[in-house]
């Protein structure tokens, strides 16, 4: 570790985010390096939100070494997301992704001066909107048991596999495993399938990773957060019976919707 | 409700959020330094590695 103050050279620009013409206040906020001020980096009616980091933790190869280390990871990824969620309370906020660096303030001047437009654009769009996350998390036990007791070939299965001889019942009772285990898959992605459409109904945008464990994220207006919340409640009562039950995360500042893979 | 607070209140499952969400999504600039895609799927990997060793310890109480 250096002691004293390091020179300009050992230092870098860590950007959390852009903002557009609202200016969020960050006096007194840190950033990931756990001392550095948070401050806005002007330019032609963009702002950047940065803080300066040391390069001996934030260079290259520092940061690879780094993201090796776990608790590092889970300590920085909090304080960005720290950042971001001070700013995001007061205007909307690009979320940029974690670890973005530059080495001087021109590299970052000529992003804001160059990609203006779509920055301004993408702002425009996330006003007044905010950012939910939604996986659900299947008990297949419970799951199976649904099946089951719904499911008339089933109960077939079952019947013929009991009073037979051991070897006999034994392969019944794997053929009504195998039964019941694409029985259960089928409904599951079924029911997640319905769960997003109806989430996806009540919000902006909606991306998900879709399969028969959900995991989406939903871009929803400040002003439908209780219909979209309802609309989750009553997914949550319906699909109980089922074994599937709903995990909301956020509001987060809107990821999902910014990068390249958006839909 | 105020918009700071993430509902969740499992912190691993929120660790596991963050990740996916601050490493893998969020606007891609040309920083001068940036993380590599080989890097995110190690911090994956080792989160996977970690919560399921969490389970592991709590199945076993």
């Amino acid at each position: 570790m250096a002691a004293g103050r390091a020179e300009p050279a050992d230092r870098g620009f860590y950007v959390y985010g852009i903002v557009g013409t609202e200016r969020p206040e960050l006096t007194g906020v840190t950033g990931v390096d756990g001392r550095s001020a948070v401050f806005m980096h002007e330019e032609d009616g963009l702002g950047a939100i940065v803080s300066e980091v040391p390069l001996a933790e934030f260079g290259e190869d520092a940061l690879r070494r780094n993201l090796e280390e776990l608790s590092w990871v889970a300590e920085k990824v909090r304080a960005h997301e720290d950042v971001l969620e001070r700013a995001a309370r007061e205007a909307p906020v690009l979320p940029l992704r974690f670890g973005t660096i530059y080495r001087s303030l021109d590299g970052l001047r000529e992003l804001l001066t160059k990609e203006r437009g779509q920055l301004a654009t993408t702002l425009e769009e996330l006003r007044g909107k905010r950012e939910w996350g939604v996986k659900c998390v299947i008990d297949r036990e419970r799951l199976g048991q649904a099946v089951h007791a719904t499911d008339p070939r089933a109960t077939q299965l079952a019947e013929a596999a009991e009073g037979k001889p051991t070897g006999t019942a034994y392969l019944g009772r794997k053929r009504l495993e195998r039964h019941l285990g694409a029985r259960a898959d089928e409904l599951a992605t079924r029911l997640t399938t319905a769960a997003h459409e109806r989430l996806a109904a009540v919000a902006h945008r909606a991306v998900s990773e879709g399969n028969a464990q959900l995991k989406a994220a939903y871009l929803v207006e400040e002003a439908r957060d209780n219909e979209f919340r309802q609309a989750l409640e009553e997914l949550g009562r319906e699909y109980e019976p089922f074994g599937i039950r709903f995990e909301l995360t956020g509001p987060w500042p809107p990821y999902s919707f910014v990068g390249e893979r958006t839909a | 409700m105020s918009s700071g607070e993430l509902v969740s209140a499992d912190p691993s499952i929120t660790l596991v959020e963050l990740v996916d969400r601050l490493l893998d999504k969020g606007v891609v600039v040309s920083g001068e330094v940036t993380i590599a895609v080989a890097d995110v799927d190690l911090i994956r990997l080792g989160l996977r590695v970690l919560l399921s060793s969490v389970e592991t310890i709590e199945k076993q109480r």
